[in-house]
């Protein structure tokens, strides 16, 4: 889907050193193109917006779910529809980091954001979304007493298929961190990173499934250290690398 | 992003631009060739949602308890079978659309994603946020069954993600857009003018029940069928 482009880019973050296959030294693996600033930017900024978002979520023990939100809609819905958008923009960044980088997990990391993507953003959708409008449509039925309100909406938030551990949430959560370990494989075996990166990328992964905080907003950001770890070692590795020698005619 | 390769595929089906006005061919760049199981993924990902469609149970609008009461099961499956094919709708559109030039191309493919997020979004929400209301108002005692009723009437008429809300619309138009545009930019390489037509007409997928929403998807399939059958097989290169 991202097929290395050798383009070169006067506004990179110099990332044009060649990175060898730690799994075997003999290969050298593609190039991977280096960030642009906006490129940059959106690697960081994305994590970013959506952790400072996170930070509004509101919290409550899942027990009480209609008092816990009744109150709250605004600020519920808002968080989640940003959190719509959120997720696939960090599916990109995934990708994003992981151009041009060839191999097995590398792979493996872009297939595991399309599981990521649909059920979480599903599971996203119907526990964030669905509760708050809910809760907001049911607080404008005077017929619906007290103890419905707060059955169904208890009932609707712990369903099979959109409860805290269920089959949409199960998946999605599965997909992002099997996508951010092997991202994080991928760009320490074949992109040059340090061991810190895959160690961060895959703590990151498993704190954003539990998306309010503190835990989605240190996920968050410890993937924008990750970027930055990465981006780094490829700037020093990009100064230190020899000079490539033309091939033989 | 998606640059134009010529890799060969010895399996492939090859689309090449078909002569254009006049028997002068467009001059573009050749496109990489759908391999087999591509065009496989193409026609069947169509026809297998507009299968699943078909056990989409009729919803009467002012009576949406009334009407899935009985058939809750069957709509929460064509509902979350339908979550997973708009992904795949989104990525055989892409497929489609990934290597042809142009301004209509281009704006098909940025389409594609408000289609896969938004109406993705409301569709879970209208099928299996629906269908799990419905669930829990058939365990309920009867007596709470028209508060419930009520409750899950509201829903479908709400602003956000309502059956004509906000996200409903953008999903429907991203669709909309994504399948014109992507007409647009095959008649621009000289496809056969019913491809073009065809694509144009599955728009109509966004009214996604039966008969409407399987005959939509329907003329995608044949769209991509014709693409392959109408297009001449590769000249043998010259020795």
């Amino acid at each position: 889907m991202n097929k290395p482009i050798a383009q070169s880019e006067p506004a990179t973050v110099s990332t044009e050193g060649v990175a060898a296959d730690r799994g075997n030294p003999s290969r050298v693996t593609a190039q991977s193109r280096g960030f642009s600033p906006p490129e940059l930017a959106f690697l960081i900024g994305v994590p970013l917006l959506w952790a400072v978002l996170l930070l509004f979520h509101p919290g409550g023990e899942g027990t009480e779910i209609y008092l816990d939100a009744q109150d709250k809609v605004t600020p519920f819905l808002v968080v989640h529809i940003g959190m719509m958008i959120f997720i696939p923009l960090m599916a990109v960044a995934v990708l994003l980091l992981l151009r041009g980088v060839e191999g097995t997990a590398a792979r493996v990391s872009r297939i595991a954001l399309v599981p990521f993507v649909v059920f979480y953003s599903a599971w996203e959708v119907l526990q964030g979304i669905g509760v708050g409008i809910l809760v907001n449509e049911l607080k404008g039925l005077p017929q619906a007493d007290q103890a419905l309100r707060e059955d169904l909406v208890q009932d609707f938030a712990e369903h099979v298929l959109i409860g805290p551990f269920g089959v949409f949430v199960s998946i999605g959560s599965i997909g992002l961190i099997v996508a951010a370990i092997a991202a994080g494989v991928a760009l320490y075996r074949h992109a040059g990173a340090p061991v810190s990166v895959p160690v961060l990328l895959g703590i990151s992964g498993m704190l954003i499934t539990v998306h309010p905080p503190p835990y989605g907003p240190t996920g968050l950001g410890l993937f924008i250290v990750a970027v930055v770890l990465f981006t780094r070692s490829r700037s020093h590795a990009g100064e230190i690398a020899p000079p490539r020698q033309p091939s033989p005619a | 992003m998606n640059t134009p390769t010529t890799r060969r595929a010895p399996d492939s089906v090859r689309v090449r631009p078909a002569a254009g006005n006049g028997g002068v061919p467009a001059p573009i760049a050749p496109r990489r060739a759908f391999s087999l199981a591509e065009l496989a993924f193409l026609i069947c990902a169509p026809l297998a949602w507009a299968v699943l469609l078909w056990f989409h149970p009729s919803v009467a609008p002012d009576d949406v308890y009334g009407s899935l009461r009985d058939q809750v099961v069957t709509y929460q499956i064509v509902h979350a079978g339908t979550l997973v094919f708009i992904g795949l709708m989104g990525l055989a559109l892409n497929m489609l659309v990934r290597d042809l030039p142009g301004k209509a191309a281009r704006i098909s493919r940025l389409a594609i994603g408000p289609f896969v997020l938004f109406y993705g979004a409301w569709e879970t929400v209208i099928g299996l946020a629906t269908g799990a209301l419905v669930q829990h108002a058939n365990d309920a005692p009867a007596v709470e069954r028209p508060a419930l009723s009520d409750a899950i009437q509201s829903l479908q008429g709400n602003v956000i993600v309502g059956e004509f809300s906000v996200v409903a619309v953008i999903g429907a138009l991203a669709w909309i857009v994504a399948v014109i545009a992507a007409a647009v930019a095959y008649r621009r390489v000289g496809a056969p003018i019913l491809v073009p037509i065809l694509l144009g007409l599955s728009l109509v997928v966004v009214s996604h029940p039966p008969p409407i929403g399987p005959v939509g998807l329907a003329f995608f399939a044949c769209a991509v069928a014709l693409l392959a059958l109408r297009t001449p097989a590769p000249a043998a290169a010259p020795a």
